[in-house]
């Protein structure tokens, strides 16, 4: 880098010259040598010095083993330093072990002359706020002109002519905007002989909504935004709110103190606007993982070190990650310095994992006028309707009275709760009876599996069933004692003995079993099928009270009384899954076991032309009560289908569009209320006991729990009936018993009621005027369809809604640690926020005041880095070629003053980046011609001397949005998520986890194809693939500088993309349609859409000779003159002749690939 | 990124217009070998996301009889271990249920599950005690590829080829290729990250061998334009683009000029690639029945041998599906089926070539699997969870011995006891390989020295023939 420019210098003799000698500065020419070389061991990390010595300061040689000073001012023999990197002995700096290379003859000039001139350090240049050239401040291009000019003559050089006007507008439009000119904007250009005519060009190119749009994708390169999540799964992130705030953010000029200030703490302004919140996102755009398995700590540092990475290079290019695990090697920027940083983005409200969601929170919502509203008019009316179901209705409620009152009478009668005589863990748990209650509750130790045995005692003479409770425990309010509140109930055994006779105890079999509630796959019958993995569980209503119903095949009991030894068993996979506290009850009524449940039958096909008729019409079993019928003219009757199990999705057969019955008998002691759920492929309608109770006219494949469906079960004989109607393929069905409440109330409905009404609770008066109304009150019942169906509403509106990422603050802040070695696991010593030492900036503690110092104009490295990106957007090149390291190892500016007077320009002008590209745009030094002879490309390759104008490859976007543009295919909407458009197939696939939502590239149709790359999806573990090719980075991680290469797979990808190639023949056809008098007219045509200029006489030669080759070949063979025309979505246009327009797409794509038209000249 | 990208095509230019490859070919700024390498190029074999160390190469015995008894506190002494079995309230130790036998000369111990890499141990090194940090997948092959476990550094392939670049003007010098599988169906993500070039220069990252579609990427002619068509069009575009030289002076223009024609005669030479017709029947038989299948692994083994025959300098292999957290008899069963034969073809094709005194053969993973069951443990199936701190890889070929097994592990395969292999050694000795010192092949980017194995790293000297 420096040593690079030293290099230069060196072997271009005539600007060695423009050095002498004395003309020593310490920043440029002697810190550099001793960075590279020697502070590894001899600067700033204290960890790693070696003998005491600190090159990296004025007297940090003062105090080492030896007492040798290194540096004697003006006495080379007295200096160790000189001793020792002139030795060739042991005493050799930097030691052979080192691995670093001996300094060269210029570099120990250069350090002898140091020493010898006094051995002076000054601060590094970056680190001293920016000073403003006195003489020439004056805010106009001239001076930015005047400066380089000083260089340009002290390096012999001279400026180069301005460049052409056409060129000039190509240049200034592919800069501004990343698009070319058109030519009538070219021609505009020409005809206007007004002294202001350039400066009025800019003012409407820096208009134009494709300037904030090129802006902005230049910024999320530094924002490593991307569609994806980065890591692991790389499912799809909604960012993109927070990319159209960039774009929103340039197209109003925002000043750059604000736009930093709300991207990096817009949260904790006061009463922060959704816009402010969605800046923030520029910190929630890190990669974040939800790998299995993952440490939250681990990840939460990654997450924070990142931005602090991110942060600092961006504002301040400062590599300040080295300090992650140690002080900077070179910089002035300390371990401690790091995690000060580290300090303001520790206490975010966010989890280490993403969990694979769209946005993983904190997030807000970003709905559109239109949703907004409309929600807000759905939310009224929820809450209208909803204010009906609670209203007082003097008839209704006084009837509830009597009912509660009836009800509660039976209730009590129903079921006799038993007291316990003993309970015990056989894995250790204690066991507590509640003699008062009735219950029994498990405490302490609470093992993977155990299984807990009460004995109770009963003195009914008869008993018909057994209820068991799960109650909530008064301190955890969570049914089981897991992790997460659940349970898993694996078995039931039931060993009972009079009561006279203890040891006279029998086993009983329990053959029928319900539960009111169950989750899916986990139903009650499990606890009696003898396999101990499988059990009855809950975990989606953990918070209520459940009841299991258990009854053998005939009552049993003994006139003495009776004990009752019942096992719960808990031996599931999932540990500690046990109930917390339970109650068990009996009944000597017969009519309260769980119902009896007949096998399925079935009949069917019935086959019709289409699923809407299978869906519409009647074929007979809906009037068959009894199950016995004969139909489609006595062809088909009712199959018995003993093998269909609940809880399983079976496959009906491929038997086109048509519609199969399914029957079922349920025979119940008594009135009670059930829930069903069903699954279906395709349409599905259930009538129980002949009255409709669903009817769902849908295409979709069948899962478990598609739809749940409430139903009353009469005392007796119920018959449920299942229409399953198909469309296509693929005909199933899917049932299982959520819950049965056999008393015909719900468990906590019963709890309620128990209580003396004088001690309820609101809650309970609430649940019970619900469950009465519900029950006896069809107008309520219509009510709450209606409120379930607008509460539909608003979740299908709110669902529409995008999320994006942001930051927010916790309430209770972290305690920060520095990591030692930057071990997540390593915790040193307590840090607070803060900003390097090195600032001698106050006291802060908040990003917000983080950000502000950044943009308090006063900071020395924000401006000059900010500026110097913008140099480099038009140059190629920065000022100072190293934009993301300022430090010490970073390049010396090649024009120091210029960078200085921009910076000081940009905060003084209320940080206007219009301003900034305005006073560059409009210098001449910008406006000279980028041709030359051979000669500069040789001694200044990179254009650091300023004397031609900018000459640079195009960024991968810009090259695809030019071919879109000038072909006539860019559809220039703004905004909205990711589109995916063209890429070769199979690049996802081959790299994505099976199950992400992104493993499957579904590529766009229609004009979503022809969207600026702007909007193309970024999956950052596979970029777009033309795009990677051309140097655009993952976006992992920020980065500040593109690479820019020339290679074979790029000549590929500009050949053969189907993008490329589609616009070739747009292109082709958009000449071939106007209004041209011949060929070498259409040539000249193509080529100035495309390159804005006219062309010359032997291109136009070349262009017009290559189209009548190509369409003398292609009107021999016209099948593949059609084949590359049906290359891409767009049509080709019938009205141009096959040949003539394939020969034409070839010789659009021969200027499609020319240099000039990649390259920005 | 300093000196090396934008002006690397300028320079090698001026150095001559003899390069017509310039973007990857070695230039004046390539650093070139440190000293004499044992081998000239890499064939880099990617078992992803952590094949069991207990069914292949580390036979412990002794775990029979510990049929599902908890692994003793001693052994795990507190290690982190992946939340997806720190709930697991028993870690039962579940012996590998497929029988080892001591083979070849060297006796080393390989499972029956490898029968095909049994027969060659007296051809590969066996280091049974590699270790890493990471243990979530993610990290851990980031870390493998590019010895970070973040995002951002060039990877292995990426460094080789700005240190060494291509032998061969028509081709990359490191080239990926991605393989079909028949273990856990539910596979983990690759990122191309892991193929990618970090900091340096975009022109070094992997370039994808594809099996379907274009072999790579947009090699392949629209419809409708036959090779001739397309060399009048190039020759129509070299003619404009040397109008803009005459003018401009740009020496950019002719690297584009030379770019294009190189992309002409990539495309001639790419597509023989995968033309196997030149393969002699008993040459095809030594990678097994797959190799008649694009994309398997044994045949992409094979086209990595073509690949490496022409001078590619680094050739990646990776296979997915070894994740066997659960079912872990049968997925890896399928999984070593897929990998074994390929592997054996490899090494013995180079050999009857003589290839593999300077062709280095590398396999391995980012790290290995627990040695409790990961769920349920019973005599015929159970799974394992992820282990970093020890796991089996094997390396043959230019500058490795031949039927050695380096390093131990203690009777749990838990920890290491003998020879300690950090993944930053295996890069370390696989570039030492190549004759690159470690602590030489180095980058400057952001003011710091990078280099793939960080500030760690030593040559295994007692692997090295």
């Amino acid at each position: 880098m420096l040593c690079r420019s030293l290099l230069l210098l060196a072997v271009v003799p005539a600007l060695a010259a423009q050095a002498p000698v004395g003309d020593l500065d310490y920043g440029r020419d002697v810190r550099p040598i001793l960075s590279n070389t020697c502070f590894a061991c001899h600067g700033p990390d204290a960890n790693k010095r070696k003998a005491n010595l600190r090159l990296d300061l004025e007297g940090g040689d003062a105090h080492t083993k030896s007492g040798k000073r290194a540096v004697v001012p003006g006495d080379l023999a007295a200096s160790e330093l000189i001793r020792r990197i002139e030795a060739s002995d042991g005493d050799q700096m930097p030691p052979r072990s080192s691995g670093k290379k001996k300094l060269t003859a210029e570099q120990v000039a250069t350090l002898r002359r140091w020493v010898a001139g006094g051995g002076a350090r000054s601060a590094h240049w970056a680190f001293e706020p920016p000073q403003r050239p006195t003489t020439r401040d004056a805010a106009s291009p001239a001076t930015l002109d005047r400066l380089v000019e000083e260089r340009r003559a002290e390096l012999g050089v001279s400026a180069s002519p301005r460049a052409r006007r056409a060129t000039l507008l190509r240049r200034a439009t592919l800069d501004l905007t990343g698009l070319p000119p058109t030519p009538d904007e070219v021609a505009a250009f020409l005809d206007d002989a007004s002294d202001d005519a350039y400066a009025r060009q800019l003012d409407r190119l820096l208009q134009s909504p494709r300037y904030a749009e090129h802006m902005a994708r230049l910024w999320l390169d530094l924002a490593r935004y991307g569609d994806t999540h980065g890591y692991h799964l790389d499912n799809v992130r909604t960012m993109w709110p927070y990319r159209d705030f960039v774009v929103r953010a340039f197209a109003a000029n925002m000043p750059f103190d604000r736009f930093t200030i709300e991207q990096l703490a817009g949260d904790l302004l006061p009463n922060p606007s959704r816009e402010q919140l969605i800046a923030t996102g520029f910190n929630r755009c890190n990669p974040t993982t939800a790998e299995g398995g993952l440490i939250d700590a681990e990840y939460l540092a990654k997450y924070a070190s990142d931005r602090v990475a991110t942060t600092a290079n961006v504002w301040m290019g400062l590599t300040m990650q080295c300090a992650a695990c140690h002080d900077h090697k070179f910089d002035p920027v300390t371990q401690r310095d790091f995690y000060r940083m580290f300090a303001f983005f520790d206490s975010i409200q966010e989890e280490a994992s993403d969990q694979n969601a769209a946005f993983a929170p904190p997030d807000i919502e970003v709905p559109s006028a239109e949703q907004e509203s409309r929600r807000d008019e759905l939310r009224a009316q929820v809450a209208a309707t909803a204010a009906k179901l609670t209203a007082p209705d003097p008839v209704l409620d006084a009837s509830q009275l009597a009912y509660e009152e009836a009800t509660r009478t039976r209730l009590l009668t129903l079921w006799t709760p038993l007291p316990a005589t003993s309970a015990l863990s056989r894995a250790g748990a204690s066991m507590t009876i509640d003699a008062a209650e009735h219950t029994v509750q498990g405490s302490g130790v609470n093992p993977a599996r155990d299984v807990h045995e009460i004995v109770l005692r009963s003195d009914l003479p008869s008993i018909a069933a057994l209820r068991l409770e799960a109650l909530l425990p008064p301190d955890t309010r969570k049914l089981g004692r897991s992790d997460n509140g659940n349970f898993v109930l694996t078995a039931v055994e039931l060993e009972v003995a009079p009561a006279d006779d203890p040891l006279r105890a029998q086993k009983i079999a329990l053959l029928s079993v319900c539960a009111d509630h169950a989750q899916p796959g986990f139903a009650p019958r499990a606890v009696l099928d003898g396999a101990p993995a499988t059990g009855w569980a809950m975990v989606d209503a953990l918070t209520a009270p459940h009841e299991l119903v258990l009854a053998p095949a005939t009552p049993f009991g003994f006139a003495a009384g009776t004990l009752l030894r019942l096992r719960l068993h808990y031996e599931s996979q999932f540990a500690r899954h046990t109930l917390a506290r339970v109650r068990v009850s009996v009944t000597g009524d017969a009519a309260l076991r769980p119902s009896i449940v007949s096998p399925w039958s079935s009949v069917g096909p019935f086959v019709v032309d289409t699923a809407a008729h299978a869906f519409a019409i009647e074929h007979g079993p809906e009037h068959d009560p009894d199950g016995t019928g004969l139909f489609a003219g006595g062809k088909l009757a009712w199959q018995p289908q003993p093998a269909w199990r609940d809880e399983q999705v079976h496959d009906l057969g491929k038997v086109g569009n048509s519609a199969i019955y399914l029957r079922r008998v349920f025979e119940c002691g008594s009135e009670r209320q059930a829930e069903f759920a069903f699954g279906s492929d395709d349409g599905l309608i259930v009538w129980m006991n002949g009255e409709r109770v669903l009817a769902n006219e849908v295409m979709r494949p069948a899962a478990p729990d598609q739809e749940r469906v409430r139903v009353r079960l009469r005392a007796g004989r119920n018959v449920l009936l299942l229409k399953v109607v198909n469309g296509g393929d693929g005909h199933a069905f899917f049932f299982r018993v959520i819950g049965e409440d056999v008393t015909g109330v719900p468990l906590d409905v019963s709890h309620a009621l128990a209580r003396e009404p004088a001690t309820r609770v609101p809650a309970d008066a609430a649940l019970l005027q619900q469950h009465y109304r519900r029950t006896f009150a069809a107008s309520h019942r219509a009510l709450e369809a209606e409120v379930a169906r607008l509460q539909g509403d608003v979740r299908m509106v709110t669902a529409a809604i995008p999320h994006t990422m942001v930051m927010r603050e916790r309430k209770q802040h972290r305690d920060t640690r520095l990591l030692v070695r930057g071990q997540y696991d390593q915790l040193g010593e307590a840090v607070t926020p803060g900003v390097p030492a090195m600032f001698g900036a106050p006291e802060m503690t908040s990003r917000l005041e983080l950000a502000r110092w950044l943009v308090s104009g006063k900071h020395p490295l924000v401006a000059r880095v900010a500026v110097n990106r913008l140099w480099a957007q038009l140059f190629g090149v920065g000022l100072v070629r190293t934009q993301e390291d300022f430090g010490y190892q970073g390049e010396w500016p090649s024009h120091r003053e210029v960078l200085d007077w921009l910076a000081c320009e940009f905060v003084d002008s209320g940080w206007n980046v219009q301003h900034v590209l305005r006073l560059i745009l409009l210098s001449s030094t910008y406006q000279q011609a980028s041709g030359a002879d051979a000669d500069p490309w040789q001694h200044d390759p990179d254009n650091r001397w300023l004397a031609r104008g900018p000459r640079v490859r195009l960024d991968a976007e810009v090259i695809r949005d030019q071919a879109l543009f000038v072909s006539g295919l860019l559809n220039p909407r703004q905004g909205g998520p990711g589109v995916n458009p063209y890429q070769p197939s199979g690049l996802w696939e081959a790299v994505g986890y099976v199950s992400s939502n992104t493993a499957n590239y579904r590529q766009d149709t229609g004009d979503a194809l022809y969207r600026r790359s702007l909007y193309t999806f970024w999956k950052r573990t596979s970029p777009p693939a033309s795009m990677a090719l051309f140097d655009a980075p993952t976006r992992e991680a920020c980065v500040v500088r593109r690479s820019r290469t020339n290679t074979p797979t790029q000549a590929l990808a500009l050949l053969n993309d189907v993008q490329q190639v589609e616009a070739a023949r747009k292109l082709a056809e958009r000449v071939l349609l106007a209004d041209h008098p011949d060929d070498a007219a259409r040539a000249r045509g193509m080529l100035r859409l495309v390159l804005g200029r006219r062309a010359d006489v032997e291109e136009e030669v070349i262009l017009v000779s290559q189209a009548h080759a190509m369409q003398a070949h292609y009107a021999g063979d016209h099948a593949a003159a059609r084949a590359l025309l049906a290359v891409g979505e767009t049509k080709a246009d019938d009205s141009v002749d096959p040949a003539r327009l394939a020969a034409w797409t070839l010789v659009a794509q021969t200027i499609l690939n020319l240099d000039e038209t990649v390259t920005k000249r | 990124m300093s000196e090396l990208n934008s002006s690397l095509s300028r320079r090698s230019l001026l150095a001559g217009a003899a390069l017509p490859f310039a973007a990857w070919r070695a230039d004046k700024a390539t650093p070139g070998p440190h000293f004499a390498p044992r081998a000239k190029r890499v064939i880099y074999l990617v078992m992803a996301e952590g094949p069991s160390q207990f069914e292949t190469f580390d036979y412990k015995p002794g775990l029979a009889a510990l049929y599902d008894k908890d692994l003793p506190d001693s052994v795990r002494n507190g290690q982190r271990i992946t939340t997806m079995t720190s709930g697991q309230t028993r870690f039962p130790i579940a012996p590998s249920i497929f029988p080892f036998a001591q083979h070849g000369q060297s006796g080393a111990w390989v499972s029956d599950r490898l029968p095909m890499i049994a027969k060659m141990v007296d051809d590969i090194t066996v280091i049974r005690s590699t270790f890493t940090e990471a243990i979530n997948h993610d990290p851990a092959i980031t870390f493998l590829m590019t010895g970070s476990e973040l995002p951002g550094r060039p990877s292995i392939g990426a460094w080789i080829s700005q240190c060494l670049a291509s032998e061969n003007r028509d081709l990359p010098a490191f080239v990926v290729l991605h393989s079909s599988w028949t273990g856990r169906k539910e596979a983990q993500a690759l990122y191309s990250r892991l193929w990618g070039s970090g900091f340096l220069s975009s022109r070094h990252q992997g370039v994808l061998f594809r099996s379907a579609g274009d072999t790579v990427l947009y090699l392949d002619n629209p419809p409708g334009v036959a090779d001739a068509t397309r060399r009048a069009m190039l020759d129509s575009l070299a003619a404009m683009n040397r109008l803009a030289h005459a003018r401009d002076g740009d020496p950019e223009i002719e690297t584009r000029i030379a770019q294009y024609e190189m992309a002409y005669r990539m495309q001639q030479s790419v597509p023989e690639l995968n033309d196997l017709r030149d393969e002699p029947d008993d040459v095809l038989k030594l990678y097994g029945p797959d190799v008649a299948t694009p994309g398997t692994f044994a045949r992409n083994c094979l086209v990595a041998r073509r690949l490496a025959e022409r001078g590619v300098r680094f050739v990646q292999v990776y296979i997915r599906g070894w994740d066997q957290h659960g079912n872990l008899p049968q997925d890896l069963t399928n999984q070593c089926r897929d990998v074994d034969h390929g592997c054996f073809g490899l090494i013995q094709d180079l050999k009857q070539r003589g290839m593999l005194d300077d062709t280095l053969v590398v396999w391995t993973t980012e790290f290995g699997r627990t040695v409790y069951s990961q769920g349920a443990l019973t005599r015929s199936n159970y799974g394992r969870d992820h282990h970093p701190r020890c796991f089996s890889i094997w390396l043959a070929g230019g500058g490795i011995k031949r039927g050695c097994v380096f390093g131990a592990t203690d009777d749990f395969s838990y920890n290491i006891v003998q020879d300690p292999v950090h993944l930053h050694d295996v890069n370390a000795t696989i570039l030492h390989c190549l004759g690159l010192d470690h602590e030489r092949a180095t980058f400057s980017f952001q003011g710091r020295d990078f280099r793939l194995t960080d500030v760690a790293g030593k040559v295994v000297r007692g692997i090295l023939s």
